[in-house]
């Protein structure tokens, strides 16, 4: 355990030493932290203003506000979204474009628009979509359409349904993706 | 290339795609900063075992149709002491009691959702994660989870360090090294649950393992291992996100492919400095 | 020439009894160590070396009896080496990390460590003369340097006791005897008060009172009276010449 320095001569060193590093690091801590502080602001603005917490009851027809266009990538989870978290996009225009699909029974015909979702360990792909409503014609069966509505909820037997109101439909040449993952 | 920043602006104006991002990152941060303490004291396994836990309660409670959060935080949080109780006094008996518990849960959770309503879409969103089914409620939960996990890690680094490093020699100058333990596995099951929606019962494990792992090949200084992890892992999610968002990926195995490529990236360079040193030996 | 009229020991042991389980695996243990002792405790396996430590570490209380401390030895102030675990050999963390852990009862509810600590975390270093690997991770050192920063951390939490637990485990003899220089050196020039549990039959060498344990207290006096007894004889004997 020979050292040729002297303990307090080490320790002199140390002390010097010590204390360069010492202002170095506080001016990284600082620089670090205000760099932190920042992005955690940038994030909390974002947070609140995108996810839809602070949406503003809308009026049906309000014009001002975005078309939700449901886009061919992220079909599903938009799909799910709006299913879930319903009350933020009632009274929406929503865009989505789909196979179109008619079902009559006695007491009403239905209509839709939709693709089909992801089954899961052996099922068969759902039907993922919209029923909607349209004062002018409506295409054949198995057409790709293209269908900008008002998101709107009814109910019928006691079971409340969404739906697409008064609707515009446009039939669409170029088909886009009719089975759907994501 | 207009028409990329175009999908750009439309993915941010999809409030499922803004809330995936920010519990992806905050979950990723959390698990990476508490995995190096478990990693370290050789608990990794008890991250699988919770996962799956959660899995058997967010299925009972889907159907019961109670708020999944009510059920599976409670029961994964006993089941992170349990786990780490046994652990503690038999290893060996530890992997048992986790396979045991894993296996059950997973089976009950199954059964549950038999009974009710038959295996569905959500059975495999659990499995394998739904990274754009996060609620608000999840984004609050997991900013609070975050904001204790960070002040955690900051305020009482150098007892974890000790806790982690010597747990004898932390309790016998003073430290209460049960309350910390304690503390750890809250948080490890609540980052789980919450992880579990986004990764999957199967793949949230990996989250919190892989970014201690992949840093401790390169780094041997443990504050430097905490934050290369912590940096890692948002910086994977990031990028299975991408993957997810251009290919339509599945999100949760984009994010341990990138881990997986970062790892080896990292004992790739590891090895390398080591050839290199030897050579420089060699040559002395 | 310093007159002492009140001698207190540093730590009094009055006939404490100490449990495992829920099992007496010590019982009738009674000594008095003072400043400046060297103490080794000896014993088989299962003798209750363990359990002692636990006691003295106020990690367990005794059954029966008590653990008296001297004014100014709190039991956290006790600087203790654990044994090594097979994880902590291969721990990412460098040198001057694991000894500045040491420091940690001084921070009372302080989160960070001062300048003050950082000092004498070097100094010590300097003490067991790894003052130069201290940037180095600890899993590339040797298992002598290894346990010297052990050591290092041990003494950065004392003033006045440390209590090693099996320190040359493992090593090799000149390593081993390196140790016990270093240890002896901490003892005499520092004034450290050792308190050493061991196996290895050299340790004895070097300490001032033998503990002699076998589930009971077989023994307590010193090294040189040990020697002569007839149980000292026997330990000496199956563990080789001394």
């Amino acid at each position: 355990m020979s050292n040729n320095k002297s303990h307090s001569d080490v320790r002199g060193n140390e002390v010097q030493n010590a204390k360069k590093k010492q202002s170095e690091k506080i001016n990284v801590i600082v620089f670090a932290s205000l760099c932190v502080v920042l992005l955690v602001a940038v994030g909390v603005v974002f947070a609140l203003t995108k996810t839809g917490n602070h949406s503003k009851p809308l009026e049906t027809g309000d014009s001002d506000k975005e078309i939700i266009n449901i886009t061919e990538k992220l079909y599903v989870s938009w799909i799910n979204e709006i299913y879930t978290s319903t009350d933020q996009y009632l009274g929406r225009t929503i865009k989505i474009e789909g196979m179109f699909a008619k079902e009559v029974l006695p007491q009403k015909t239905y209509y839709y628009v939709y693709r089909v979702g992801p089954g899961c360990c052996g099922n068969d792909g759902a039907m993922c979509g919209f029923e909607f409503t349209s004062g002018g014609e409506y295409p054949q069966e198995n057409d790709w359409i293209e269908v900008v509505g008002t998101l709107e909820v009814y109910e019928e037997n006691g079971n409340k349904f969404l739906t697409l109101s008064n609707s515009k439909i446009t039939v669409k040449q170029e088909r886009g993706l009719e089975v759907v993952g994501n | 290339m207009s028409e990329f920043f175009m999908y750009i602006a439309e993915l941010f104006a999809a409030p499922f795609f803004v809330r995936a991002l920010i519990v992806g990152t905050l979950v990723s941060l959390c698990s990476s900063l508490l995995g190096v303490s478990l990693v370290l004291k050789r608990y990794s396994m008890i991250g699988t075992g919770l996962s799956n836990v959660s899995f058997g309660c967010v299925t009972v409670a889907v159907a019961l149709n109670i708020a999944p959060l009510y059920i599976s935080i409670p029961v994964v949080v006993a089941s992170s002491f349990l786990l780490l109780r046994i652990s503690d006094n038999s290893k060996i008996k530890g992997d048992s009691a986790i396979a045991m518990i894993s296996s059950g849960a997973i089976s009950i959770g199954v059964m549950a959702v038999y009974l009710t309503s038959g295996v569905t879409n959500d059975v495999c969103g659990y499995m394998f994660g739904s990274v754009f089914s996060l609620t608000q409620s999840d984004m609050v939960f997991s900013a609070a989870l975050s904001v204790v996990v960070i002040i955690m890690f900051v305020i009482f680094y150098n007892r974890i360090f000790a806790v982690t490093f010597d747990e004898n020699f932390a309790r016998a100058t003073g430290t209460n090294a049960g309350r910390y333990n304690a503390v750890i596995a809250l948080l490890t099951a609540s980052t789980i649950v919450v992880g579990m929606k986004m990764m999957g019962t199967l793949l949230i494990s990996s989250l919190i393992i892989f970014p201690a792992l992949t840093s401790m090949r390169l780094f041997k200084s443990f504050k430097i291992v905490v934050v290369c992890s912590g940096f890692l892992s948002v910086f994977c999610f990031f990028i299975g996100m991408a993957l997810t968002v251009i290919f339509e990926a599945p999100a949760g195995a984009s994010v341990v492919i990138a881990h997986i490529a970062f790892f080896l990236i990292f004992s790739a360079v590891s090895a390398l400095k080591k050839i290199r040193k030897r050579s420089i030996e060699i040559n002395e | 020439m310093r007159v002492v009229t009140i001698l207190m020991s540093l730590i009094n042991c009055k006939d404490v009894s100490l449990a495992y389980d829920g099992n007496i695996v010590l019982s009738d243990v009674n000594f008095q160590l003072n400043s400046g002792d060297y103490l080794c405790v000896v014993g088989e396996n299962g003798s209750g070396k363990s359990t002692l430590i636990k006691g003295l570490l106020r990690l367990k209380s005794p059954v029966s009896g008590e653990i008296v401390f001297s004014d100014g030895l709190y039991s956290s102030h006790i600087g203790y080496m654990p044994q090594q675990s097979a994880a902590q050999r291969d721990f990412p963390a460098t040198v001057f990390e694991v000894v500045l852990s040491g420091r940690l009862n001084s921070r009372r509810g302080k989160p960070f460590y001062s300048k003050s600590d950082r000092q004498e975390v070097s100094e010590k270093l300097y003490d067991v003369g790894m003052e130069g690997l201290k940037k180095h991770s600890y899993q590339e050192l040797s298992g002598g340097q290894q346990q010297r920063v052990l050591l290092a951390r041990a003494l950065c939490a004392t003033k006045k006791l440390i209590l090693l637990d099996e320190p040359v485990s493992g090593l090799d003899p000149v390593v081993t005897s390196e140790m016990y220089s270093l240890i002896q050196e901490v003892n005499k020039k520092d004034g450290i008060t050792v308190i050493m549990v061991s196996h290895d039959l050299n340790a004895i060498k070097y300490s001032t009172h033998i503990l002699h344990l076998g589930n009971t207290q077989l023994f307590f006096g010193k090294t040189a009276e040990y020697v002569e007894t007839p149980l000292g004889k026997r330990f000496i004997g199956e563990n080789g010449n001394v």
